[in-house]
C-alpha cells in the first residue's frame, strides 16, 4: 500500500478513485505520456501520473522512472523540469533547469514505489542535506535566492517535510539533528504560524517524521475555524482576514476575493484536528469534515479555482490529479462511515 | 478633423434620461445608474439628476470628437476616476469625475478638454499626496530644511517628543503605533512624532511647488482653480524607506457633481464602439463619421519623419529613412533598423489608445515632452492593464504601424502580493511549492506550473470582451508568455513589453495625435 506525504492518508490503491473522476484521469495520463514521449515532461507531471497509475491500476504502469531518467536527470542530479518543458514558456532557458527538493523527493519516491531495495537513500539525503541553509532550514535557494522573510512559508514546510521523509529512510536522523531541525521549522520568526492549512498541514508532517510534534504551535483550532468563513462547505487554505500587509489598509483591498473550498485542503484539516485539544471545537471540525464529504459525494466535480474579485474566470488551477485523488479519498470515507 | 460626434441630446431623449452602464476595473464588476432631466438651453443642455441633488451642468447638445477628444477619453480611461462605491448599495458605483495627473503639460490638456465637453462654471482643485516618509531623507529632506532656513533662517528643528507634538492622539494615531514595520528603521513613535511636528510644513512646500508648476503651463491660481496637499503618516501610503515617495497627483473637478455617470457612459461608448468598429455605439451616445477603421486622416510616415515639427528627437530626423513599396525602413542614430508601415489612418482607435498610453504606458511622461529638444535617455515599450479591452486595443495600435512580429517580445502576468496565497494553493494542486526569484522575491516565478497556469487565465481575460473571438494576445502572442511576476500589491494583470525600438517611432505619433493641434513646435513649447 503507497502513501504520498502530499497526500494524507490517501490509500492509493487500486480502483480507489470515483467513477466520476475516471475519464479526466486517463485522459490527463494519455495525454501527459503523449507530451513525455517527445521529451516534454516535469517531475509534478511524473508524480501525480504515477498517482493515477496507482488509483487507476493499482501499481506503476508506466515507466516514469525510465521517463525521468531520460529527461529529468542532469549530472546525475534530479531536475524539475525538461528542456521541453522549459520551452512552454518563452525565454525560460535559464531557469528551467531546477534540482529542487520537490524533484528529489519525486524521484526517490517513483524509485521507492518501483524497488524500494534498489534505492540509494544515502544519495538522496546527501543532495537534500545539501539544501540545508545556515538558518537550520531545508530549502531551494540555490534555485529561488529568495531572502527567507519573503519566501512562502508552504515552501519551508513542504521542503521540511519531504527532505526529511528522505533522511529517515536513509537513516540520517540520528544525535540531534532531529531536534535542530524540529527547533528550527517551529521558530516562529523563520517560519511565523500563519494560519495557512497547508503549511500547516507539511510542519506538522515534518514534526511527525521527526519525533516531535510536541513542538507543533498552538492555535490551530483556530484558524481551522478561520478557513471555514465564508464557506457554506469545506475550508480555504488561508482565511480572507489573514491577508495582512504591514503598510497599508487591506480591508477594502481584499474585499471582493472568494475562498475556495478544496478537497486537498480538507485532507490537510482532517490531519491538522487531531492537533485540537478542544473537544468541541474538535467535533465541530470534524462535523464540518462530515457534511463536505457528503457534498463531495453529491457533487463530485464541485472543485473550484479562485477567482480575480468578480470576474468569473479561473485564477489558477481547479481540478487537478491531487485535487480527484483526494475528493476520491474523502468519498469513500463518507460511504464507509454510512 | 472631426471623426464623430457624441449626440448627447438624442441619447437623453432616448433614454428618457436614465444613463446606465456596467463598469469593470481592478477586477470588480459594478454598475452606474443615474436617472437626469434636461433643459434646452441655446446649443447647450442643462443637465441635472432626476432626484434634484448635484449640480446643474452645462453640456453641449452635440460634442464634435476630434482626435485630442478621443485621446483625452483615453487618457482619463486610464488615469481618471470611475467612482466609489455606494456604501448603501453595494455593486454600485457613484461616479466623481477626478483624475490622476502629474506631468503638466497633460494637466493642462486634462483641464482643457473638461472644459470642452463642459462649458460651465466647472472648478478645479489641484490636490496632491504624499507619504510623508518621503521627507525624512533625500530630496524630500533637502526641500524640508531648504524651507524652514528661508521661514525661519535655520535649518529643520531638533525632533521633539511624540507628546510635545501630538499631547491627545486620535484612534488612528494609536493604530498607526500598533502596526509593525520590520523593513523600517526607528520607532513608530518617532516617525508619527516626524508627521506632527512638520505636517504643515510639508503641505506647504507642495502646495507652492504644485502652483509654481501650474503657472508655467498657464494655469493660475484663481477662485475657480485652488491647490491642497495632503501627507500621510510616514509609510502608510505606500513608501517602504525613508526618503521613499508614493506620489498622487489628483484634479478634482467642481461643478459636475451628479453627470459623472454621463461622462463615464461617454468613455464606455467611446471604447466599446472602436473594440467592436461599429459606426453607431450600443446606445447611440457615439456617432463615428464612418465605420472606426475607416475614419481619419492619412499620415505619409516618410513625410512625417521628414518634414514635420514632431518627427524629430533631440532636435533631429532618422539616421536613415527609405520608401520601399508600402514601407518605409528608418534608423533613428545609434537605434536598429525598423520597418514601418508607409501610411498611417489616424483614427478612433489610434487617437484614444494614444492617450491610454500616456496614462499607462511604461514611459515616464516627461520623457516623452522632452524627446523633441533634447536626449530622451532609456525608453521602454510596455503596456500593463487588468482589461482584456486595453490590450486588445493597444495591440491593435501597434500592428497598424509595426510588423506583427515586431509588437510583442514577451508578456508576463504581474500578481500583487494579496493574491499570493491564491499562487501558493495553485502550485499544491499540482504538487508543487511556489519558488519566488530575486532577493526579494519580485523576480520571475521559478515554479512554472503556477505560470502556466496562470497564463490560462490570462489567455480568458484577453478574449472576454471579444464575444467568442480569440483575442490578439491568443492568437498570435500566447507562444510568448514569459511567467508571473509576484509584486508588490494589485490585482493580477498582463503586461506586455516590445523591443525598445519601436518607441522612437510611436512616441512622436502619439504626441502629434493628442497635441498636434493645440502645440505647434514640440521642441520649444513643452519644456
Amino acid at each position: 500500500m503507497s502513501e504520498h506525504l502530499i497526500l494524507p492518508k490517501v490509500v492509493l490503491v487500486k480502483d480507489a478513485i470515483n467513477p466520476a473522476y475516471d475519464q479526466y484521469l486517463k485522459g490527463w495520463r494519455e495525454e501527459a505520456i503523449r507530451r513525455a514521449d517527445e521529451g516534454d515532461t516535469a517531475a509534478s507531471i511524473c508524480l501525480q501520473a504515477t498517482l493515477i497509475d496507482l488509483v487507476l491500476y493499482g501499481k506503476p504502469r508506466h515507466a516514469w522512472n525510465e521517463v525521468m531518467d531520460e529527461y529529468l536527470t542532469k549530472d546525475d542530479k534530479p531536475l524539475a523540469y525538461s528542456e521541453a518543458f522549459g520551452k512552454r514558456l518563452h525565454k525560460f532557458n535559464n531557469q528551467y533547469r531546477q534540482t529542487t527538493v520537490h524533484a528529489i523527493h519525486t524521484r526517490w519516491w517513483i524509485e521507492r514505489l518501483n524497488d524500494s531495495n534498489a534505492v540509494d537513500h544515502e544519495r538522496f539525503a546527501t543532495l537534500v542535506l545539501n539544501k540545508r541553509q545556515e538558518d537550520g532550514l531545508i530549502y531551494d535557494a540555490d534555485v529561488s535566492e529568495t531572502i527567507l522573510r519573503h519566501r512562502m512559508k508552504a515552501e519551508l514546510t513542504l521542503s521540511m517535510a519531504m527532505a526529511v521523509e528522505i533522511l529517515r529512510a536513509a537513516g540520517k536522523l540520528t544525535g540531534t539533528l532531529p531536534l535542530e531541525l524540529s527547533t528550527s521549522i517551529t521558530d516562529q520568526r523563520k517560519c511565523p504560524a500563519l494560519g495557512y492549512m497547508s503549511t500547516e498541514f507539511f510542519r506538522l508532517k515534518a514534526l511527525n517524521i521527526l519525533c516531535h510534534v510536541n513542538l507543533f504551535p498552538t492555535g490551530i483550532a483556530e484558524h481551522v475555524e478561520a478557513c471555514a468563513e465564508d464557506l457554506d462547505v469545506g475550508w480555504c487554505d488561508f482565511s480572507m482576514k489573514s491577508k495582512v500587509d504591514a503598510y497599508m489598509g487591506t480591508a477594502k483591498r481584499t474585499q471582493r476575493d472568494k475562498p475556495i473550498h478544496s478537497p486537498l485542503i480538507a485532507c490537510y484539516v482532517a490531519m491538522l484536528t487531531e492537533q485540537i485539544l478542544d473537544a468541541d471545537k474538535k467535533a465541530k471540525a470534524l462535523d464540518r469534515l462530515a457534511s463536505y464529504t457528503r457534498h463531495l459525494k453529491r457533487n463530485p466535480l464541485d472543485i473550484p479555482a479562485f477567482q480575480m474579485r468578480d470576474v468569473p474566470i479561473r485564477f489558477g488551477a481547479d481540478k487537478t490529479p491531487i485535487e480527484m485523488i483526494c475528493a476520491s479519498h474523502l468519498i469513500t470515507q463518507c460511504r464507509k462511515e454510512t | 478633423m472631426i471623426l464623430g460626434h457624441l449626440k448627447v441630446e438624442n441619447y437623453l431623449r432616448k433614454t428618457e434620461g436614465f444613463v446606465t452602464g456596467c463598469l469593470i476595473t481592478d477586477a470588480k464588476d459594478r454598475q452606474y445608474r443615474q436617472q437626469y432631466v434636461f433643459d434646452e438651453n441655446g446649443d447647450n443642455l442643462i443637465v441635472k439628476r432626476a432626484d434634484g441633488n448635484g449640480d446643474a451642468v452645462s453640456v453641449p447638445k452635440t460634442i464634435a470628437l476630434d482626435e485630442s477628444l478621443v485621446a483625452f477619453f483615453g487618457l482619463y480611461s486610464g488615469d481618471g476616476s470611475k467612482g466609489s462605491e455606494d456604501y448603501n448599495e453595494p455593486g454600485r458605483i457613484v461616479p466623481n469625475i477626478s483624475f490622476s495627473q502629474k506631468e503638466k503639460h497633460l494637466v493642462r490638456f486634462a483641464v482643457d478638454q473638461f472644459r470642452r465637453l463642459f462649458p460651465g462654471n466647472i472648478r478645479f482643485t489641484f490636490s496632491l499626496g504624499e507619504d510623508s516618509a518621503y521627507f525624512m531623507a533625500g530630496d524630500g529632506r533637502t526641500s524640508l530644511n531648504d524651507w524652514y532656513l528661508a521661514t525661519t533662517g535655520t535649518g529643520t528643528p531638533a525632533p521633539l517628543s511624540l507628546n510635545a507634538v501630538r499631547p491627545s492622539p486620535n484612534d488612528k494615531d494609536g493604530q498607526y503605533l500598533e502596526e509593525v514595520r520590520p523593513d523600517v528603521q526607528g520607532t513608530n513613535e518617532e516617525h508619527l512624532a516626524f508627521y506632527y511636528q512638520h505636517k504643515a510644513v510639508m503641505e506647504a512646500i507642495f502646495v507652492d511647488e504644485k502652483a509654481r508648476e501650474l503657472t508655467s503651463v498657464g494655469i493660475n491660481l484663481a477662485p475657480d482653480i485652488k491647490v491642497t496637499a495632503s501627507l500621510r503618516r510616514p509609510f502608510k501610503k505606500g513608501a517602504r524607506a525613508p526618503g521613499g515617495s508614493s506620489r498622487s497627483d489628483e484634479i478634482h473637478i467642481g461643478g459636475l457633481n451628479g453627470v459623472g455617470e454621463l461622462f463615464l457612459k461617454m468613455m464606455h461608448e467611446i471604447e466599446d464602439s472602436v473594440l467592436h468598429d461599429t459606426k453607431r455605439s450600443s446606445q447611440g451616445l457615439v456617432e463615428w463619421i464612418d465605420k472606426p477603421s475607416v475614419v481619419g486622416s492619412t499620415l505619409d510616415l516618410y513625410d512625417f519623419f521628414t518634414n514635420n515639427a514632431y518627427g524629430q528627437i533631440d532636435n533631429s530626423r532618422p539616421a536613415k529613412l527609405v520608401v520601399i513599396d508600402d514601407h518605409v525602413i528608418g534608423r533613428w542614430s545609434r537605434s536598429s533598423e525598423t520597418t514601418l508601415n508607409r501610411y498611417l489612418l489616424i483614427d478612433p482607435l489610434w487617437c484614444y489608445i494614444a492617450g491610454l498610453y500616456l496614462a499607462e504606458g511604461s514611459t515616464p511622461k516627461e520623457a516623452l515632452f522632452r524627446m523633441f529638444s533634447g536626449r530622451p535617455g532609456a525608453m521602454a515599450m510596455g503596456f500593463t492593464s487588468s482589461e482584456g479591452a486595453s490590450i486588445e486595443l493597444m495591440l491593435r495600435t501597434l500592428r497598424k504601424m509595426f510588423p506583427k512580429d515586431e509588437c510583442v517580445d514577451a508578456w508576463k502576468v504581474k500578481v500583487g502580493s494579496q493574491y499570493f496565497p491564491e499562487l501558493v494553493v495553485t502550485g499544491l494542486k499540482h504538487g508543487v511549492p511556489m519558488l519566488r526569484g530575486g532577493n526579494s522575491g519580485d523576480g520571475k516565478l521559478r515554479t512554472m506550473e503556477i505560470s502556466l497556469s496562470i497564463k490560462e487565465w490570462a489567455l480568458e481575460i484577453a478574449d472576454a470582451p471579444l464575444s467568442g473571438v480569440k483575442s490578439i494576445l491568443h492568437r498570435d502572442y500566447a507562444d510568448r508568455y514569459s511567467h508571473v511576476e509576484p509584486t508588490g500589491a494589485g490585482v493580477a494583470r498582463i503586461d506586455f513589453w516590445a523591443s525598445s525600438t519601436l518607441c522612437r517611432w510611436y512616441f512622436p505619433l502619439l504626441m502629434f495625435t493628442v497635441f498636434g493641434n493645440i502645440v505647434a513646435d514640440p521642441t520649444h513649447e513643452f519644456y
